[in-house]
């Protein structure tokens, strides 16, 4: 079903083509030529306007927003009007006839013909760290193997990895975020090993040291590096150590972050797009991860912090961050459509879980992960379709349930990848797959 | 039944009288001056209840929850506030509505009258990302209105920076005090003129460790009868949003002047850990009543001698106490709850309970 | 098959050990080989709550252990571990595997339960019954002959045989060792080379690359018991002291660039040192360093609970996970979602035991006072909304009796409740502090483990429970048994921290060759360990400049904050520094002064003996001939640019991974 579209991507990405070929060299050269003014360079590439068609064309990314602490679903995709789960907001009719959605998501009413709506996940992990880590690597853990992350696969899948733009990129302002942080420290490329790792920037988009410290030349800071990684390769291979390989993998980013450097400057962005998607830290990634993808990176994941988890203060909170969501779905959407790049980025939206349909005394909804919601929009997704359903008060699903391995089959699929192929994995490894268990897609949301 | 040693000059003694359930949370309650009946604004609507034999009755509903209610013995209606934003007012003898008023394009989130029967005044607001920080982002209307409460005319109408999460009014009707979630506090005369304001830092949050946006803020706000102070509560900063656990905290304000003056704070060591969201005063102005929810600590509804700011009495109900109430002639007490909502739809989770209260002076 | 195994691992001690070997040891260590090898043939051998998959954990966690808990026991059934199940409770078994319809605990969670279950209206949903059925079906109970075990890591399996205490400690390492690779069918690698035994050694002992000459001096003694010699004297130097005081300065506090100053200041570096170089019986440092009382001179203990000024919950927390390797933070809200035995109960009892004191200024320097009322606050449960009293316990030790005024809150406060002290800060009658060190911490099976665990992590790569802060049941050792029995060994040698060191440093798991083969937690081969923040500042500062230590110390602690971490991952942000920080690229600089002179005096003439030169002084070894001619050829290639070509070699060496890594 995917094997044509999946040998498409990689002859282009992997591959390149001449147009492209010609643009990277100029590109280093230019790069060589005017040391440490680089950056400069490299951020008139990409006006070019050929190059920028050629990458629009034919590239298929990714964009998650990571609702981390898991958004109510009462309260964005399935609301309960009437019911007393319901809690105090009201629900709107959509652009779908008889599709209704809450009162705080106005502008996504007006586009769901554009998107997919699943209101039918139904998951096992109720705490964070494991809900995060089933619902962004695709599959409860088995240790001590590590599944990579959704953002690191599509890197490897979707990505060049000798590309100078991260192939892979977190934004995510807040630091923090409890069970997140710790994830967050975690192991996200696992067996795919660290070059597939993200790239993490963020909060005021200063990347430290990404600039050649003056005493340096551009030709020094090559030489030296080759050296580098001629003896620590050597080592690597020796030792065989995982460690030693993170090593040098983050030491190759080194010079492609540098010269990608205004990708990350939001003072680079024009000032209507940051009103219009600002002025909160998540809409001003989300229009950093539009730029960033527009700019040839595969995958961009879009977090902050863990503001989702209201145990307290539930529809007091919620009234201020559906609105905001609503909005950069509306704008990222529009952008993207008004780009011809709709049909080629999958946006995915979601958390870990859902939160419960009966409220606690301090205000708040807990974790549920029973029945709660998510939505796909763009490359692979059959528009304005919404499956799946719970039962009138929204305690259980009532009509297909999905999973996280049905999820990210649907995933795979959409951008081309085919999702049950094996991983390429060391022969002490037993064997894996992009979805175990030959989970099926959902073909109903697949164009 | 609880007794206890007091810091002041006089010992409160509070017993139950009574304790009954309603089917969904109750937010907000008012005692009938005649002491028989008690109204209450719950998720599922306006409620009449019979103290004595907790004989119940749902008066109508609002387009969401009600969220306060308060009752003119005065001229026998009652007024009822809602997450729909409108004020509707009930007539006790027709038993019909009489008005309803679209008061707010958003919830009213609290709702108070003046003890004169002369105003009522509710406000509103969302909170919506304003800044990087999620600094709240100022109105477009009015966040503060008051009315008349006999005839529903629209007295004045105030900007604050919403969400205006509590109101209150005083005694003479001629004065309105208010508290955001930012922890700022105006006061504004019957003519909608700013006499007063100040900001403390002491009631909101920015999330830290997890939530990158602003959690808490003012709750609950009364004026003393006697000094006509503003009072404030709600709890203290949390550097987990989602612990909830911020001081259960008070505030007293001066505003003879521009800049309202800090006049008095809970002490932290009497208090323990929880939002509180409402302030009640003794008829006697003496002392005050304090009350939420415990997250940690021994009490959830506390008495505070209004001289010394000290805690002298208090009360663990075990539920998230939403709005505390005194009768007209000091001698009992009515407060509203809300516990956990069960799965199974028949069990009931809101609450009132009735206490007297009855003080002797210390003995030597 | 015992024969086999005997020569086996008998060839895998190595000449080292071999020379040590009396024969009263031999004898020791074959009737232990005979025993635990038929040990290990015994099915069923391990078992934890860990056999229940999470999921079902979680369903009972959620709804059925409130009651169903070891200290409950509702209806003579307890729902944490597999053979508590298996056991069933007065009703008979609860659970018959194979068969939902007829286990009684299937029957009563059905909405038509009788008694139903959960008691009262709560009812499982459909997904909790669906795991809870899909388990019956297809669990597989542990077989009733094998041994209990707890969940949480203690001492039980101590019942079963183990060599005696008093052995060499070293032995019953390589032992446990060569026999868990041989369980697993892991070939166990050869012992590294002098050269790389040397400067490993430095690194982990004293936190930095042996010079030139320190190098030279042991490769050239000729004594065949060397290695052991050097361990010993290593670890007895004050220099180890310093550097072990660095490291577990930043394990119990955690990195604070602002608290360094003053953790030196107010004598807490300096205690540490004191007692890693009088190596004081680790009890004896935990016992007074969670006291926090003292004379007047000695006072660097008090700093530990100080320091983290009155915040009950973070003291709390550095506590367990420092002293009793375990993290609790996640049991704030509610009992551990995985792990069911560290309990909400726990976390808030050990707040409890410290939650009277206060940091006071005293007459001879600083303390920390404790009150003897207050402190009774409920904490509430974020899953059942409810309301809890507070305990004074904590994972799995008993509960300390304490008399509760009738209300808590009212209590007054007054001297009789206090010991008189002179100039010291008031110290109550009944202190909880005192009590949670006496009846708690005293003898508690997991202060020895975790400490145990600890230098097992420092010293060989990773924990034997990984990570050394999470010794729970979600967390199971590598090697349970060889665990048991160097915690009772450690505890039955006065909490000796140098008899453990060495004997971890003489094993064969610690002087393999770190080839990266097998599984790391087998321990087969050494692995590669990442350096400290210390050890890199120090090392580097060693072959470049002293001033080093000064200017980027902050700088390199931040950027290289970990120690033991769960799995060691490079960041770009470290990446970034090493390539691009204005000042680092300063030390490189022959202009700056700021080169060493080992470096800086190199034969210009010879470019072959000046590659060689800086390979010895970067990496302790000469160059392969690959490496030579690359360096050489950087070094003929720029002849003009003599010193910038240098720079750039000895940047690239000292910023490579074989620099990075001890190996």
């Amino acid at each position: 079903m995917t094997a044509s579209s999946q040998d498409d991507t990689q002859r282009n990405m992997t591959c390149g083509s001449p147009e492209h070929s010609v643009h990277r060299r100029l590109f280093l050269e230019g790069t060589v030529g005017v040391g440490a003014a680089s950056a400069a360079s490299f951020s008139g590439l990409f006006s070019v306007p050929a190059f920028a068609q050629q990458m629009n064309d034919k590239a298929k990314r990714c964009i998650l927003l990571w609702l981390c602490g898991a958004p109510s679903q009462f309260e964005t995709w399935d609301p309960k009007p009437g019911k007393r789960t319901s809690g105090p907001f009201g629900s709107i009719p959509s652009c779908l006839p008889g599709v209704h959605v809450s009162e705080l998501m106005p502008k996504c009413s007006t586009i769901l013909d554009k998107m997919s709506i699943i209101r039918s996940m139904s998951t096992k992990p109720s705490e964070h760290f494991q809900g995060i880590d089933t619902l962004t690597r695709g599959d409860a853990p088995r240790p001590p193997f590590q599944r990579p992350i959704l953002g690191s696969v599509l890197a490897q899948q979707l990505g060049q990895l000798d590309s100078p733009v991260p192939q892979f990129v977190l934004l995510d302002p807040c630091p923090e975020g409890n069970e997140f942080k710790s994830f967050k420290a975690g192991n996200w490329a696992g067996w795919l090993g660290a070059e597939y790792g993200p790239v993490r920037a963020g909060g005021e988009y200063s990347i430290p040291n990404i600039d050649l410290p003056e005493s340096l030349s551009e030709a020094d800071h090559s030489d030296r590096e080759a050296l580098r990684s001629f003896l620590s390769k050597k080592f690597a291979n020796d030792r065989k150590s995982a460690a030693a390989e993170s090593y040098n993998a983050a030491f190759e980013r080194v010079k492609g972050l540098m010269s990608c450097a205004p990708l990350f400057d939001m003072e680079k962005l024009p000032e209507e797009d940051r009103q219009r998607y600002g002025p909160g830290a998540f809409g001003l990634h989300t229009l950093q991860a539009r730029h960033l993808v527009e700019n040839g990176c595969p995958s961009v994941m879009v977090a902050n912090g863990m503001p989702w988890d209201c145990h307290v203060l539930n529809h007091e909170i919620h009234q201020m961050l559906v609105p905001e969501l609503d909005n950069v779905i509306f704008q990222l959407i529009g952008d993207l459509e008004d780009r011809g790049l709709l049909d080629s980025t999958l946006v995915i939206m979601m958390g870990e879980f859902g939160r419960t349909p009966f409220l606690n005394p301090a205000r708040g909804r807990d974790h549920y992960p029973t029945a709660w919601s998510m939505a796909l929009a763009g490359c692979g997704i059959k528009p304005g379709v919404v499956y799946g359903s719970t039962d009138n008060e929204g305690i259980e699903v009532s009509d297909e349930k999905v999973d996280q391995k049905r999820l990210f089959a649907t995933i795979f699929s959409a951008l081309g990848i085919d999702p049950h192929a094996e991983y390429e994995l060391p022969d002490n490894f037993p064997t894996f797959h992009h979805v175990e268990d030959d989970a099926e897609p959902i073909r109903e949301v697949l164009l | 039944m609880r007794t206890s040693v007091s810091e002041s000059h006089y010992t409160l003694k509070t017993e139950q009288l009574k304790r009954h359930s309603l089917p969904m949370a109750c937010l907000g309650v008012a005692f009938h001056s005649n002491g028989k009946f008690a109204f209450l604004a719950c998720m599922d609507g306006v409620y009449q209840v019979e103290i004595e034999s907790g004989a119940r009755q749902r008066l109508y509903e609002h387009d969401s929850y009600a969220s306060g209610v308060v009752c003119f013995a005065e001229f026998n209606q009652i007024v009822s506030a809602g997450y729909d934003g409108k004020l509707i007012w009930y007539d006790l003898g027709t038993r019909k509505i009489v008005r309803q008023i679209q008061a707010h394009t958003f919830w009213s989130w609290d709702l108070a009258r003046a003890a004169n029967a002369s105003v009522l005044v509710s406000s509103s607001g969302q909170y919506l990302a304003g800044g990087y920080r999620y600094e709240p982002k100022p109105s477009e209307v009015p966040s503060v209105v008051a009315y008349n409460a006999e005839s529903g005319e629209a007295i004045c109408r105030m900007d604050f920076l919403p969400p205006v999460q509590a109101v209150a009014a005083s005694a003479d009707g001629e004065s309105f005090g208010a508290g955001n979630l930012m922890g700022d506090v105006a006061v504004w005369n019957r003519t909608g003129e700013l006499q007063s304001s100040a900001s403390s830092n002491d009631f909101t949050a920015f999330g830290h460790i997890k939530s990158h946006c602003q959690v808490g803020g003012i709750y609950a706000a009364a004026f003393e009868p006697k000094s006509n102070d503003l009072f404030v509560a709600g709890m203290g900063p949390m550097r987990d949003p989602m612990a909830g656990n911020g001081k259960q905290r008070w505030h007293r304000y001066a505003w003879g002047e521009e800049n309202a003056k800090l006049a008095g704070k809970s002490n932290d060591k009497q208090v323990g850990e929880g939002l509180m969201e409402t302030l009640a005063f003794h008829p006697s102005g003496d002392y005050f009543v304090m009350a939420g929810r415990l997250r940690g600590g021994n009490w959830d509804v506390g008495f505070f001698d209004t001289a010394t700011g000290d805690l002298f009495h208090s009360l663990k109900v075990k539920r998230r106490v939403t709005q505390v109430e005194f009768s007209r002639d000091g001698t009992q007490l009515i407060l509203s709850a809300a516990g956990k909502q069960g799965r199974d739809p028949k069990k009931e989770f809101g609450l009132i309970e009735v206490y007297s209260v009855s003080r002797e002076a210390k003995s030597a | 098959m015992l024969n086999s195994f005997f020569l086996t691992s008998d060839a895998a001690f190595g000449p080292q050990h071999r020379t040590r070997l009396a024969s009263k040891t031999r004898e020791i260590l074959f009737c232990a080989v005979a025993f635990l090898s038929m040990q290990w043939s015994a099915p069923g051998r391990s078992l934890s709550a860990d056999d229940l998959p999470s999921d079902v954990k979680t369903v009972f966690a959620e709804n059925c252990v409130r009651c169903h808990k070891a200290e409950k026991k509702s209806g003579g059934l307890v729902l944490e571990a597999p053979e508590s199940i298996v056991a069933g409770g007065k009703s008979g078994a609860a659970i018959i595997p194979g068969a939902p319809g007829d286990s009684l605990l299937w029957k009563l969670v059905q909405p038509e339960g009788k008694p139903h279950m959960p008691p009262g209206k709560k009812q499982l949903d459909n997904s909790q019954l669906a795991t809870l059925k899909s388990w019956i079906e297809h669990w597989e109970p542990p077989k009733p002959e094998a041994k209990p075990t707890t969940s949480l890591q203690e001492s039980a399996r101590i019942t079963s045989w183990l060599p005696p205490p008093g052995v060499d400690p070293t032995l019953v390492i390589d032992l446990y060792i060569a026999h868990g690779c041989r369980e697993r069918g892991v070939e166990q690698g050869p012992l590294c080379s002098d050269a790389e035994f040397i400067r490993r050694l430095y690194l982990d002992v004293f936190g930095r690359i042996p010079s030139l000459r320190e190098r030279q001096a042991f490769l050239n003694e000729t004594n065949s018991n060397k290695r052991d010699l050097w361990i010993e004297r290593l670890s007895e130097s004050p220099e180890c002291a310093e550097h072990l005081a660095a490291l577990w300065d930043t394990m119990l506090l955690g990195r604070s660039e602002g608290k360094l100053e003053e953790r030196t200041a107010k004598g807490w570096h300096d205690y540490l040192k004191t007692a890693f170089q009088q190596n004081r019986p680790w009890n004896k440092v935990a016992e007074e360093v969670l006291l926090a009382r003292g004379d007047s001179k000695q006072r660097g203990h008090i700093w530990f609970l100080y320091e983290q000024s009155n915040k009950h919950q973070e003291i709390a927390e550095s506590i367990s996970r420092g002293f009793f390797g375990v993290d609790i933070a996640c049991a704030q809200c509610h009992d551990h979602p995985v792990s069911p035995e560290i309990k909400q109960a726990h976390y808030w009892g050990l707040v409890g035991f410290y939650r009277r004191g206060r940091n006071e200024g005293v007459p001879n320097g600083i303390a920390v006072a404790e009150s003897a009322i207050g402190g009774f606050e409920d904490y509430a449960n974020a899953l059942t909304g409810e309301t809890e009293t507070l305990e004074l316990t904590f994972l799995k030790a008993k509960t300390v009796e304490e008399q509760r005024p009738e209300d808590p809150a009212k209590q007054k406060d007054d001297d009789d409740f206090y010991v008189e002290v002179d100039k010291e800060a008031r110290r109550p009658k009944f202190s909880r502090r005192e009590k949670f060190v006496t009846e708690i911490l005293r003898d508690h099976p997991l202060l020895a483990r975790a400490m145990v665990n600890r230098w097992w992590g420092l010293m060989l790569g990773r924990g034997l429970v990984h990570p050394v802060d999470k010794m729970d049941s979600g967390h199971p050792p590598s090697h349970p048994e060889l665990l048991d029995w160097l915690a009772e060994d450690y505890r039955q040698s006065g909490y000796d921290n140098r008899r453990l060191l060495q004997a971890l440093l003489r094993s064969h798991a610690y002087q393999s060759v770190a080839s990266g083969a097998g599984p790391p937690d087998s321990f087969a081969n050494g692995l590669v360990k990442p350096l400290s923040a210390e050890a890199l500042l120090r090392s580097w500062s060693q072959i470049l400049n002293p001033k080093l230590n000064q200017d980027l110390g902050s700088t390199i602690r931040q950027h290289f904050p970990e120690i033991l971490a769960e799995e060691e991952q490079t960041t770009l942000k470290q990446t970034l520094m090493l390539s691009n920080h204005s000042r680092w690229n300063e030390f490189f600089r022959f202009e700056s002064d700021s080169v060493g002179e080992s470096v800086r005096n190199l034969e210009r003439e010879n470019p072959e003996q000046a590659c060689t030169q800086i390979f010895l002084v970067a990496f302790g070894r000469e160059p392969t001939e690959a490496e030579m001619k690359k360096v050489v050829s950087i070094l003929k290639s720029k002849e003009t640019e003599w010193q910038r070509s240098v720079q750039q070699i000895l940047w690239a060496l000292l910023t490579s991974a074989e620099f990075r890594f001890n190996h």
